[in-house]
């Protein structure tokens, strides 16, 4: 099943530099969601919590934190702990959003509106790298450039070239697997919708998957995002801590 | 041109686009989220942490506190029961000595009066057999005239009687 995107380009110096507006759409949408939400379910916080929705936010900052002292010490970690939380926040509300329904343009294109952001390998690379970037930045920032430099040749020297080969597929594979995941699943949910509209046996046929997927779906988009972080905690350890 | 990566049409432009949006929306919600969500629920956090760890090292002061205020107390009051035990002790040994004292001086003054009394007593007793001994000697007189009706010097006779008196009595 084949879908359109919108597009609109603009050049910036001479570049010509395309917008995807359904990506860019539902980025921003992700982005109000997962604001909004965290916003409403902190008005009313105190020391001593009078509703739930703040206790929820506080398992979500103690498991977010626990993510963290898991692979480096609790003080120099302490500093990507916002960071950390507004990612995990970020792209599992990202990848339910493709969950519940898709928009499709009833043009000649079927330019697709509605879908998970993280269906994109751009937003999910994007997001890679920038975790990427931030381990190389702290690392020369925390250990010293001397260190940092000196952590490519150990434990060997002959290893240089692979521990520099190592970052980039760090980077691809982080955001990869996430964009992977989140396309695959919702091109199955695209293929059950087709099933299901082509008739009545179909519909019948199609129920029962579609329900099954969906939950599936679910539990993929909270475990990408939570081994997104891991992994992003994991390499950002590597080159933060001292011990390596 | 194609992107390498399988994806909806993307093409390098269009990720570029993507990118920027993405890193841009990224930045700006880290931001909002840090400064408005998740710096007041950091503080309010540690804040209840802090007053936990405080509100624990001040039960474990007061814990410290009031042993050490029991010792004390216990301290004050065996010092007050020996004390006590001791005073009475005295009080004892004190009435003791007084009643052997008052005892003694009661004999003492008891034995003076017995004393006293005998002297007294052998002195009437002295003065009474005078007192007979000169009454029998006037009786003995006068029996003596009844008797031989002659009239003697009355002196002559006593001392006549008070040396046979004297004689009977030394035998």
């Amino acid at each position: 099943m084949e879908h359109g995107t919108p597009l609109w380009t603009i050049d910036v110096f001479g570049l010509p530099v395309t917008f995807d507006l359904s990506t860019s759409l539902m980025i921003i949408v992700s982005s109000l969601i997962v604001f909004l939400i965290a916003f409403f379910m902190t008005r009313n916080i105190a020391v001593r919590p009078t509703g739930k929705s703040q206790v929820l936010m506080e398992v979500l900052m103690n498991f977010v934190k626990g993510i963290i002292s898991g692979n480096m010490a609790w003080k120099q970690g302490g500093r990507f702990h916002f960071l950390a939380l507004t990612l995990i926040l970020y792209i599992a509300v990202s990848n339910f959003l493709g969950l519940p329904f898709a928009f499709v343009a009833p043009d000649e294109n079927h330019t697709l509106w509605w879908k998970s952001p993280t269906a994109d390998p751009a937003v999910t690379l994007t997001l890679a790298s920038v975790m990427i970037v931030l381990t190389h930045y702290y690392g020369v920032k925390m250990r010293g450039t001397k260190a940092y430099i000196k952590s490519y040749a150990e434990p060997f020297g002959f290893m240089v070239p692979f521990k520099i080969l190592e970052e980039f597929t760090y980077n691809l594979t982080l955001g990869l697997r996430l964009y992977g995941n989140i396309y695959a699943g919702e091109i199955l949910l695209a293929l059950l919708t087709t099933v299901m509209m082509s008739g009545a046996i179909g519909f019948i046929g199609g129920f029962i998957p579609m329900m099954v997927w969906q939950g599936f779906s679910i539990y993929i988009g909270a475990i990408q995002a939570f081994i997104f972080v891991m992994l992003s905690m994991v390499y950002l350890s590597h080159k933060v801590s001292d011990d390596h | 041109m194609e992107f390498l990566i399988l994806g909806a049409a993307d093409t390098v432009p269009t990720a570029i686009g993507s990118s920027l949006v993405q890193l841009v929306t990224f930045l700006v919600l880290l931001g909002a989220l840090s400064y408005f969500v998740w710096k007041p629920l950091k503080k309010v956090m540690d804040e209840r942490e802090n007053l936990i760890h405080t509100e624990i090292d001040d039960a474990e002061q007061r814990k410290a506190e009031a042993v050490r205020l029991k010792e004390e107390n216990e301290a004050v009051l065996r010092d007050t029961q020996a004390e006590i035990s001791s005073m009475m002790d005295n009080a004892k040994q004190q009435a003791k000595k007084e009643q052997e004292a008052i005892i003694h001086d009661a004999n003492t003054r008891a034995n003076q009066m017995m004393n006293d009394a005998k002297v007294d007593i052998e002195r009437e007793k002295e003065k009474a057999i005078r007192d007979i001994n000169s009454q029998v000697s006037e009786l003995s007189v006068l029996i003596a005239e009844k008797m031989i009706s002659k009239e003697i010097n009355q002196e002559d006779q006593k001392d006549l009687i008070s040396r046979y008196l004297q004689e009977a009595g030394d035998k």
